[in-house]
C-alpha cells in the first residue's frame, strides 16, 4: 500500500517509461532492476532529470543515502519546474530529513512559473514541514494575491499566530496586532464561513487577553453560524467566568446542565462559581440577581429526579451536590457536618457498585479527621446489603467492598505495623478474591476477574510490608499472588504492569520481558510505556534482547519525523487552525523527548559492553559512532520534554505518601543528570580511542567528575557513580600519560598517582560486589553491582588498549618503562578481579539453582506467619513452577555474567 | 460526572487507562492526527474531575448522495469508568454533530456478530442490524462477520437507511 504512495512520482511519467518500471519494480519491490532499466534509458537520455531524480529515489529506498543525495543536489542545481522531478526529489529529500531542500527546490519552481497555483502552495507547505513560519506567511500571502483563494488568507493569518508564539513582546504583539487586523478586514469582506476560522479569530483575541471582543463575536452573528460547536459553547463559559459576568454565566450553565448534559462536570463548577459570586455581591442592582440557596439545592434535585427516572442514573447532579455543599463549608455558609455526611453516605450508597466511587470520593474525604474518616467507612459498610441473594447485586457488592479496601487504605486506616498483622490483612484481602470467583466462571477470557482488586490491594499491603520491615520474602508472596490472578485475568494490565516491577526488583528479567511482550505495547507507546523495560536494562545483564529492545522504540520517533509534518500539512489543506498548533506541539514533544535518549543512552552502553568480547569489534564500533548527538549541555537538557508515563499504574496510597509505582522502583527514576553521565561515558571513551588532545578530555573528565559528586544527583545509584568515578578517572590516566609522554613542563598529574587512586576504587567497589550475596535473595541490587563492576572493568580494557598503543610508539623514551610498569599492575589487577568475580559467580550459580532455591525459599514462604495461599496443599505445584521460573532466570544471569 | 471536549493530539500521550485494555486497538501517528485534521469535532473525550482520560470516540462523515452520513469508527472506555452511561452521552455528541454540523442521512459503525453487549447497547441507543459483511474482521486463520448498524438522523425523512431484514441481508467486504 505505501509502496504506490512513495512511488507516486511514476505515475506522472510518460507512459513507455512508467510502464517498464511498473513490471520491474514496484510489484516486485526489485530495486535492482529498477536501477538497470533507468541506466539503460540514461543511455538514451543522458541529461534526462527525470531520470536522474527516479535514481536518485530507487538509491534512496535501497538505503544509499548518500549517493541519492548526491545526484538530487545535481538535479535541483537545474532548478526543475517539472511536477514528477519535483516530486521524486521531494520524496528523497523529506525521508533523510533535507526540509531546507525541499523548500529551496520549490521557491526556485515557483518563481519559474509565477502563475502554478499547485507549485505555489507546495512551496507553503515546504515551509510548514521546516517550521519557518515567516516564510510560510509570505508564500501563504503571495497565494493570496495571485490567486485570490480565502483560504490562503487565513493560512497567512495562522502563520502570523506562530511567529507571535515564538517572539516575545514587544514584537509578538505586533504579530498578533497585525493578525487581528487582517482577520477584522476579512470579517468586513465576509469571508469566513467555516467554524474553524471563527476559532482562529477568537484563539487571536484570546492569545491577547481581549475578553470583551472575544465574547461579541461568539454572540454576534459569526458566533450564530457555529452555534452548535461544543468548544465554541466551553469557549463562551470560560469567558464568561473571566469578565466575572456571573448572572449570565449562572444562566448559561444552567441552561446546558438542563438541556444538553447534566454530567458535565466544568458546567457544574462554573455554576457554582457564578452562584456564590453573587450571593456575596453587596451590588444593590446585583442583589435582585441574588437567588437564595435554596434555589440552588431546587436546581440539583431536579436534576437528580430527572436521572433517578432513569435506569441508570447518572452521578452529574449526586456528585455535584458533594461539590456544592464542600463550597459552601469552605465559605461556612449554613452547613452541618452531619448534613455533609449523610450525603457522602448516600453518594456511597447509590453509586459504591461503581469502580470510580472511589476516586469520585477522595476530594470529599481527605480534608477531614482521622476518627470522622473511619466512622464514614463505617457506615459506608452498613450500607451494604448481604441479605440479598441475587448474583447482580452479589456482583455490585464486590466493588462496593474494593472501595472500601481503597478507601481504607488511602484514608491511612490500615495501620498493620507486623509480620502477622500484614499476613492477617492480606489474607482477607485475598479471601474476598477467592469469594468473588465463583461469579465471575462465565466471564470471556478477555474480560477481568471481578475482584482483582482485591489482589491489587493485597499486594500494596505486602509491598507495604517489604517497605517497612524490609524483608525479602514480601515481595515473592506478593508475586504469587499477582501470578495466581493473572492467570485468571490474563489481559489484566494493572496486573502485568506491578508484576513486571516486582519481577525487577527481585531481579529476575526473563519473566518481566516475558509479560512486557505480551502487552503489545507499540507506536505513541513505545515512548510513554517502555521506560518499563527499557530503563537500566543493562544492570539485569540481558544484553541481546535488551539493545533490541532499545531499538524497537526507535520507528515512533522516524514516525513523528515523516508522518507528523504532513500531518500539519493536512491541517492547512482542510481548513482546521485549531489543530495546527496542537500538531506541533505534538510534533515537539516527541522530537525533544527525553525517554528517546534515555533509550539511546542505554542502547550504546549496551553495545559497548557488546564489543568488549573482541578488539576488533571494540574498534569497529568506536570507528563507527556518531558523537554530533551526544549533547548534554544545560540547555539541551532542560529544553527535553519527559513524556513517560507513570500514573497508568493504579495508586491507592495517602495522598501524602509516595506512591506505589515510586515505592516499587528498582532504582531511582532516570532524569538529567543521569542522561548527562551516560552521555560524557562513550563521549569520554571514543576521545581516548580517537586519541584527542589531552585538553579536551580533561575538560570532560572534570565535568563528569563534578556532576557524580554532586548531592543532588539523586536519579544516580551509588554503582552509576562508581562507574562514573572510573571513567572520569580513565580520562585522566590518558590525559597524564600522554602529557608524560609529550614530556610536557609541569603536567599536573602523575600517572602511577592516577592508576592508584583507580586501583582503589577498583577494590572498593570489587568488595561489594564479592562480599554481599551469599543468601538465597538476588535482587536488582546484586545484579547492577555485578553488571556495573563488568561494564567498568570493560571500559578499562578500552582504555589500556589505546594507552598500549600509545606507550608502544614511543617505547624508546626514557620514562616508558616506568609507565609501562604502571600500567600492567593495572591489567594485572583487574585480570585477577575477574577471574575471582568468575568464581564467584559459579559459587552463586549453584545456589540458584532450583533444589537450592526451593530448599532455601519454600520454608520461608509456606511455614510461620504464612498467607494461607501458601500454605493451601492444591497451590504448592503452581509456587513451585513460579520459584523454578525463578531460578531459571536467575542461573541464566549469572552464566551470561560469568562469560561475559 | 465528567467533561466532553475535543480530543488533542497531545491525549495521546496519557489515553493508555484507555489504551492499555487489551480490546482497543492502539494505532500509528497518522491514523489518529488524520482524524484530528479532517474531522476535530468527530474525535472527543471524556476527561474525569481528577484530569484522568475516561473514555473516546473518533468518527468521520463519508459517503455520497442519499449514503452521506456519519461513521463511527471506535469508541472505547477505561475500564475503571464503565457503566456510567459515558458511551451514551459520547454517541449522542456524535449524532449531534453528524446531523446538524454534516447534515448527515444516517450514522452508521460496524460491531463483531459475537459482540453481543456492544450489540445491545447499540440497539438501545436506536441501532439497527442494516447488513451483515461476510468476514469483515480477519486476524491469521480466523475470520468473524461484522454486522453493520445504522441509526437514521432527521434527514432520512423515509428512514432509507434501515433494513427491516438486516440480519439476513449479506455483503462482501469488497461491495462495501
Amino acid at each position: 500500500m505505501c509502496l504506490k504512495e512513495e512511488f507516486a512520482p511514476y505515475m506522472l511519467l510518460p507512459k513507455e517509461i512508467f510502464s517498464l518500471l511498473e513490471l520491474q519494480s514496484i510489484d516486485s519491490q526489485n530495486y535492482k532492476g529498477a536501477l538497470s532499466q533507468i541506466t539503460k534509458l540514461q543511455k538514451k537520455q543522458p541529461h534526462a532529470l527525470i531520470l536522474k531524480s527516479l535514481k536518485a529515489l530507487v538509491l534512496e529506498r535501497s538505503g544509499k543515502s548518500q549517493e541519492a543525495l548526491v545526484l538530487c543536489n545535481e538535479v535541483k542545481a537545474c532548478k526543475p519546474a517539472d511536477e514528477a522531478i519535483l516530486q521524486a526529489l521531494t520524496t528523497v529529500y523529506r525521508s533523510l530529513g533535507k526540509h531546507e531542500e525541499i523548500v529551496q527546490l520549490y521557491e526556485s519552481a515557483a518563481r519559474s512559473q509565477p502563475k502554478n497555483e499547485v507549485l505555489a502552495s507546495h512551496m507553503f507547505m515546504a515551509m510548514v514541514r521546516n517550521d519557518d513560519y515567516k516564510g510560510q506567511q509570505q508564500a501563504a500571502l503571495k497565494l493570496h494575491k495571485t490567486f485570490k483563494t480565502n483560504r490562503y488568507l487565513f493560512w497567512a493569518i495562522m502563520s502570523l499566530i506562530l511567529q507571535a508564539q515564538e517572539a516575545s513582546p514587544p514584537q509578538s504583539n505586533i504579530f498578533l496586532t497585525l493578525a487581528e487586523r487582517m482577520m477584522i478586514k476579512a470579517v468586513e469582506d465576509n469571508r469566513l464561513e467555516e467554524t474553524e476560522e471563527v476559532h482562529l479569530y477568537l484563539s487571536i483575541l484570546l492569545s491577547q487577553n481581549k475578553v470583551k471582543e472575544a465574547l461579541g463575536v461568539i454572540d454576534g452573528q459569526l458566533g450564530q453560524r457555529c452555534k452548535d460547536d461544543t468548544e465554541i459553547t466551553r469557549i463562551r463559559q470560560d469567558l464568561l467566568l473571566k469578565s466575572e459576568n456571573w448572572t449570565l454565566l449562572r444562566e448559561t450553565s444552567k441552561k446546558e446542565l438542563t438541556e444538553t448534559n447534566a454530567d458535565d462536570w466544568k458546567s457544574y463548577l462554573a455554576y457554582f462559581e457564578a452562584v456564590f459570586h453573587l450571593s456575596n455581591s453587596d451590588d444593590l442592582t446585583e442583589s435582585l440577581n441574588k437567588m437564595s440557596l435554596n434555589d440552588v439545592s431546587d436546581f440539583l434535585n431536579s436534576l437528580k429526579e430527572k436521572e433517578l427516572r432513569s435506569s441508570n442514573p447518572r452521578r452529574g447532579p449526586f456528585l455535584a451536590e458533594l461539590e456544592y455543599n464542600r463550597n459552601l463549608a469552605a465559605q461556612r455558609k449554613d452547613t452541618s457536618l452531619e448534613a455533609s455526611n449523610s450525603l457522602i453516605i448516600g453518594y456511597f450508597q447509590r453509586f459504591g457498585s461503581k469502580a470510580c466511587c472511589f476516586e469520585d470520593l477522595l476530594p470529599y474525604l481527605c480534608n477531614i479527621s482521622g476518627d470522622v474518616s473511619k466512622d464514614l467507612v463505617d457506615k459506608f459498610q452498613a450500607t451494604i446489603e448481604e441479605s440479598s441473594d441475587d448474583e447482580k447485586s452479589k456482583i455490585q457488592n464486590i466493588q462496593k467492598w474494593v472501595n472500601i479496601h481503597k478507601l481504607k487504605r488511602y484514608l491511612g486506616h490500615i495501620t498493620a505495623s507486623t509480620d502477622t498483622e500484614f499476613i492477617q490483612y492480606t489474607n482477607k484481602l485475598w479471601h474476598s478474591y477467592q469469594d468473588s470467583l465463583q461469579y465471575g466462571v462465565s466471564l470471556v477470557e478477555t474480560e477481568n476477574q471481578f475482584g482483582d482488586d482485591f489482589v491489587i490491594l493485597a499486594s500494596h499491603t505486602l509491598i507495604d510490608a517489604y517497605i517497612q520491615k524490609g524483608k525479602y520474602f514480601f515481595i515473592i508472596k506478593a508475586i504469587l499472588l499477582l501470578e495466581s490472578a493473572f492467570q485468571r485475568s490474563k489481559h489484566n494490565f494493572q496486573l502485568q504492569l506491578l508484576l513486571i516491577r516486582l519481577y525487577q526488583i527481585i531481579g529476575v528479567h526473563l519473566r518481566a520481558l516475558e509479560i512486557y511482550k505480551s502487552m503489545d505495547i507499540k507506536h505513541i507507546q513505545l515512548d510513554t510505556l517502555s521506560h518499563f523495560i527499557v530503563t537500566r536494562s543493562s544492570s539485569l545483564g540481558f544484553y541481546k534482547e535488551a539493545v533490541q529492545l532499545c531499538y524497537d522504540t526507535l520507528p515512533i520517533y522516524r514516525s513523528n519525523d515523516l508522518e507528523t509534518p504532513e500531518m500539519i500539512v493536512h491541517a492547512y489543506k482542510y481548513g482546521t487552525y485549531t489543530k495546527v498548533n496542537e500538531f506541533i506541539e505534538f510534533k515537539k514533544a516527541l522530537r525533544n523527548s527525553l525517554q528517546r535518549l534515555l533509550s539511546n543512552r542505554e542502547s550504546i552502553r549496551l553495545e559497548i559492553i557488546a564489543a568488549c568480547l573482541s578488539t576488533k569489534r571494540i574498534a569497529e564500533y568506536f570507528d563507527e559512532i556518531d558523537i554530533s548527538n551526544l549533547l548534554f549541555d544545560q540547555k539541551f537538557c532542560e529544553t527535553r520534554q519527559d513524556n513517560r508515563d507513570f500514573k497508568v499504574m493504579a495508586n491507592y496510597n495517602p495522598v501524602d505518601k509516595a506512591s506505589i509505582e515510586e515505592l516499587i522502583r528498582s532504582s531511582p527514576k532516570l532524569d538529567t543528570y543521569w542522561l548527562k553521565v551516560f552521555t560524557l561515558v562513550p563521549l569520554i571513551l571514543k576521545k581516548i580511542y580517537d586519541n584527542q588532545t589531552p585538553d579536551e578530555v580533561k575538560d570532560l573528565a572534570n565535568i563528569l567528575d563534578q556532576i557524580i559528586t554532586q548531592p543532588e544527583t539523586l536519579s544516580l545509584t551509588e554503582e552509576e557513580k562508581k562507574l562514573g568515578q572510573f571513567v572520569s578517572k580513565l580520562g585522566f590516566i590518558y590525559v597524564a600519560i600522554k602529557e608524560s609522554l609529550a614530556e610536557k613542563e609541569g603536567t599536573s598529574l602523575s600517572v602511577s598517582t592516577v592508576i592508584s587512586e583507580l586501583l582503589l576504587t577498583l577494590e572498593a567497589f570489587y568488595t561489594q560486589v564479592i562480599s554481599e550475596v551469599i543468601i538465597v535473595e538476588f535482587s536488582w541490587q546484586h545484579f547492577n553491582r555485578l553488571s556495573l563492576f563488568l561494564e567498568g572493568s570493560s571500559y578499562i580494557v578500552i582504555v589500556i588498549g589505546v594507552i598500549y598503543k600509545l606507550i608502544g610508539t614511543k617505547s624508546k623514551k626514557s620514562g616508558c618503562r616506568e609507565l609501562h610498569q604502571a600500567v600492567k599492575s593495572l591489567v594485572i589487577f583487574l585480570k585477577e578481579k575477574l577471574i575471582s568475580i568468575k568464581s564467584h559467580l559459579n559459587i552463586l550459580k549453584d545456589k540458584a539453582k532450583p533444589a537450592e532455591l526451593l530448599a532455601g525459599l519454600l520454608p520461608t514462604i509456606t511455614s510461620g506467619s504464612s498467607l494461607d495461599f501458601c500454605s493451601q496443599e492444591e497451590n504448592a505445584p503452581f509456587i513451585r513452577q513460579i520459584l523454578h521460573r525463578i531460578s531459571k532466570s536467575w542461573t541464566i544471569r549469572m552464566y551470561t555474567f560469568g562469560t561475559g | 460526572m465528567s467533561i466532553l471536549r475535543r480530543f488533542k493530539a497531545t491525549d495521546l500521550f496519557r489515553f493508555n487507562n484507555i489504551n492499555l485494555d487489551f480490546l482497543t486497538e492502539t494505532y500509528n501517528i497518522s491514523f489518529y492526527l488524520s482524524y484530528l485534521a479532517r474531522w476535530p469535532d468527530l474525535f472527543c473525550l471524556q476527561e474525569s474531575p481528577n484530569g484522568t482520560l475516561m473514555g473516546y470516540f473518533m468518527g468521520k462523515a463519508e459517503g455520497r448522495g442519499k449514503d452521506w452520513h456519519g461513521h463511527v469508527t471506535a469508541i472505547t472506555v477505561a475500564p475503571e469508568y464503565r457503566r456510567l452511561g459515558l458511551a451514551d452521552g459520547m454517541m449522542q455528541l456524535l449524532e449531534n454533530v453528524s446531523e446538524k454540523t454534516y447534515d448527515g442521512y444516517f450514522v452508521d459503525l460496524f460491531v463483531r456478530v459475537s459482540n453481543t453487549v456492544a450489540i445491545g447497547m447499540y440497539k438501545k441507543f436506536g441501532y439497527s442490524v442494516f447488513r451483515r459483511v461476510i468476514g469483515y474482521y480477519s486476524s491469521g486463520d480466523e475470520e468473524e462477520d461484522a454486522f453493520d448498524m445504522h441509526k437514521p438522523l432527521p434527514r432520512d425523512v423515509n428512514r432509507e437507511s434501515v433494513n427491516e431484514n438486516g440480519e439476513n441481508t449479506f455483503v462482501k467486504p469488497e461491495d462495501l
